[in-house]
């Protein structure tokens, strides 16, 4: 391991050497938008929706020189870069390609001295542009690895809701299992997720009942009293556990009552079976608000999450605090609340990083800092290096 | 219209036609030619970082097809030449560039000054306030000159959408002085150069004798007077232009085009009368009057407009000591 480091913290200075070939990649990368266009597959029987920054991702890995690249049937492009020891599970490094804020029209990014700034850039277009520049730099390295590198784009997770389950069903279409998977996000740089917090997201849609004789409601008085009643829930500090009410939605008119709404809400735990009972209790306060109101009243989960935890003592996870560490970082551990728990479910051993340190992650000025991407990608590489050591070793 | 039709299908490209960079490379190789690319900034610090890190990333570093990056300044007073020497340009202060001659300042100066410091046999100019700046900008110029051995200046066109405010971009209007003013004067004269789809674009490439044999001026008429007088000089078949898709720039008050057209109108008056296509009785005003509304009141703005012209670089001797190659033209 203590070589492994030492080459990391010596490929972070090596890396400022090649600050406009990442910049570059982040620049094109970040500029397609994510939710834009649609390409069709050489495969005529697909009918998979795929995006234009999914096909940059494609092209970009092709002419960077993997040796193999290829897409799913979901549309998630995968470069391979073939490890020297061909039997080995592949280690599996992949980037969530959608940005959540997306603004109307063009997105131009700038360069302002060591600060890259553009709408998408931290969530997630410098982290997958980590991802995507990984062929490039590890040629300019003269890295090898023994077992095989799979370079994934996971495109398409903000569309129509889908959210998490694209991510699922994309490791259901993997061929191998992997020994290993890193999951990059833009920022923060220092973070780690080795375990992952039980979550359900869900909308809760409340709209008149069709043929009702009496005056229907205002939908918008009874997601607020559904609001007040999730607000009065009693939940528990020990395992901890918490409800967010994140989005409400409903009217068309200024002067006319509301006949539908739709209130998003997360709930939170670290325990599946705390999870389990809010669930239930929030199932309870639905119905006796359909009752009582009248109305019909629905409950849609976009994504479930359970808990699971790769383990502190995980080598892969000590192997993300040593380099983190070594790279003068300030680790800050916190559950996930999002893909890695997909992963864990399998059995595949992933952590979550983050390549830079930035700001206003959803915003039209998001920037990233240029210096921190070199620690960012150096720490990517170094964690990469010790899944290969640790496959080996196994 | 002699060769109209024909110039306009067999001399207009589409930039994907040359995307295959290691094809330009090569040619680039067999044909034995280099290829600087200039940047004439002025307070451009918004811009400059991104328009090198593109070029150096992706047609320096991953292909070789760009030899130098010169950003030639006019003077800025924000972080111009700062940020572009940390991409990685070599930056020069127009004022430094043959400290002997009288300097000027303006655009022209800048494109006339570089060819003392670019090495290349080839020349792209791009201007330095693209906000979407690609790759394409540059091999889209260079692979006509290289793919065609007769094809010797590109010019870009593209759409130009404009930036209402942060917010709002129009789709399409750009162009307006083209169509208001040089276009017109094209039809009229020059019915041939009217095929250029945008003449005012700033970005074009050509050999070097394409730029050093002719003057410059170096104001607002230098892309209007450089198309008569690589026309004039090399005729319409060693012109082409392409198409760059979008180009996203910021936008200009009517009251500063209007100075612009008034500019190139100088120009273009003084080109007509030095090729005997028009005569003058008396000589032209140089000054520029336009109106603004200030406290309910109109109010007389005067610009002075005077039309400067750099006489071919070819004829410097400073130019020819160090292109001693170039002396033949002269």
């Amino acid at each position: 391991m203590r070589g492994i480091l030492d080459r990391t913290r010596a490929l972070e200075s090596s890396l400022a050497s090649m600050k406009e070939l990442l910049l570059g990649n982040v620049v094109l990368l970040g500029e397609v938008p994510s939710y834009a266009g649609t390409w069709q597959s050489d495969d005529e029987m697909s009918s998979v929706d795929y995006s234009v920054r999914a096909r940059f991702f494609a092209d970009r890995m092709s002419e960077l020189g993997v040796d193999e690249c290829t897409t799913d049937p979901l549309g998630n492009p995968i470069g391979i870069i073939k490890g020297d020891e061909p039997g080995r599970p592949p280690i599996l490094v992949c980037a969530e390609l959608d940005s959540l804020f997306n603004p109307p029209g063009d997105i131009h990014y700038a360069i302002d001295g060591d600060t890259i700034v553009g709408p998408g850039m931290m969530d997630n277009a410098i982290g997958a542009a980590a991802v995507m520049s990984l062929p490039d730099v590890l040629k300019r390295e003269g890295i090898s690895l023994r077992s095989t590198v799979m370079l994934a784009g996971i495109a398409n997770t903000m569309r129509d809701s889908k959210n998490l389950t694209l991510v699922d069903r994309f490791l259901d279409s993997l061929g191998t299992r992997p020994s290993a998977a890193i999951i990059v996000k833009g920022g923060e740089l220092g973070r780690l997720n080795y375990f992952s917090e039980a979550v359900v997201r869900a909308d809760i849609l409340c709209e008149r009942r069709p043929g009702a004789r009496q005056v229907p409601p205002n939908m918008i008085i009874v997601a607020n009293e559904i609001i007040d009643r999730l607000l009065e829930l009693e939940l528990p500090q020990k395992p901890e556990t918490a409800v967010t009410v994140g989005m409400i939605r409903g009217g068309y008119k200024y002067g006319t009552p509301a006949t539908t709404a739709r209130v998003g809400i997360e709930l939170r735990s670290t325990s599946n079976e705390a999870l389990s009972a809010l669930t239930n209790r929030i199932a309870g306060i639905l119905d006796q608000v359909r009752h009582e109101r009248r109305v019909d009243i629905e409950y849609d989960v976009a994504a479930a999450l359970g808990a699971a935890s790769l383990g502190w003592s995980h080598p892969l996870t000590s192997a993300a605090i040593a380099v983190i560490q070594e790279l003068g970082l300030e680790l800050n551990v916190y559950p996930s609340v999002s893909e890695l728990y997909y992963f864990l479910q399998r059995g595949i051993p992933a952590v979550t990083i983050g390549v830079a340190t930035g700001s206003d992650y959803h915003q039209e000025l998001a920037s990233a800092s240029l210096r921190s991407l070199y620690s960012g990608m150096a720490q990517l590489i170094g964690v990469m290096l010790a899944a290969d050591e640790e496959a080996a070793d196994a | 219209m002699r060769n109209g039709q024909d110039w306009l299908s067999s001399r207009t490209f589409h930039h994907s036609e040359f995307s295959d960079v290691p094809a330009l490379v090569e040619r680039k190789r067999e044909r034995g030619l280099s290829i600087s690319l200039c940047f004439p900034t002025l307070n451009e610090e918004a811009t400059i970082a991104k328009e090198i890190v593109i070029v150096k990333s992706e047609l320096q570093m991953r292909y070789p097809l760009v030899d130098e990056i010169v950003v030639i300044d006019s003077g800025s007073t924000d972080r111009t030449r700062e940020v572009a020497a940390e991409y990685g340009a070599k930056v020069y202060l127009a004022t430094d560039i043959l400290p002997d001659i009288e300097p000027y300042k303006g655009k022209g100066e800048n494109l006339w000054k570089a060819l003392y410091v670019l090495e290349g046999d080839v020349i792209v100019y791009v201007d330095a306030d693209i906000k979407n700046i690609h790759p394409r900008f540059v091999y889209g110029l260079v692979g006509p000159l290289l793919k065609n051995d007769d094809t010797r200046f590109v010019k870009a066109f593209y759409d130009r959408p404009i930036a209402l405010d942060q917010k709002t971009v129009k789709p399409s209007g750009g162009g307006r002085v083209t169509e208001l003013v040089t276009r017109p004067l094209f039809s009229s004269f020059y019915p041939e150069l009217a095929q250029f789809i945008q003449p005012l674009s700033g970005e074009y490439a050509g050999f070097r004798e394409c730029f050093d044999t002719i003057p410059f001026p170096i104001g607002y008429g230098v892309e209007t007077s450089m198309l008569m007088d690589i026309y004039d000089r090399f005729g319409l078949e060693a012109m082409a232009q392409v198409d760059l898709d979008k180009r996203v720039h910021r936008n200009q008050s009517t009251v500063a085009l209007g100075r612009m057209s008034f500019g190139i109108i100088q120009t273009f008056i003084a080109k007509l009368k030095a090729s005997g296509k028009a005569t003058m009785a008396g000589e032209l005003y140089k000054t520029m009057i336009q109106f603004e509304l200030e406290g309910g009141a109109y109010r007389r703005k005067e610009s002075m407009i005077d039309i400067v012209e750099r006489r071919p670089i070819v004829e410097l001797p400073e130019y020819l000591a160090k292109f001693p190659a170039r002396a033949g033209e002269a």
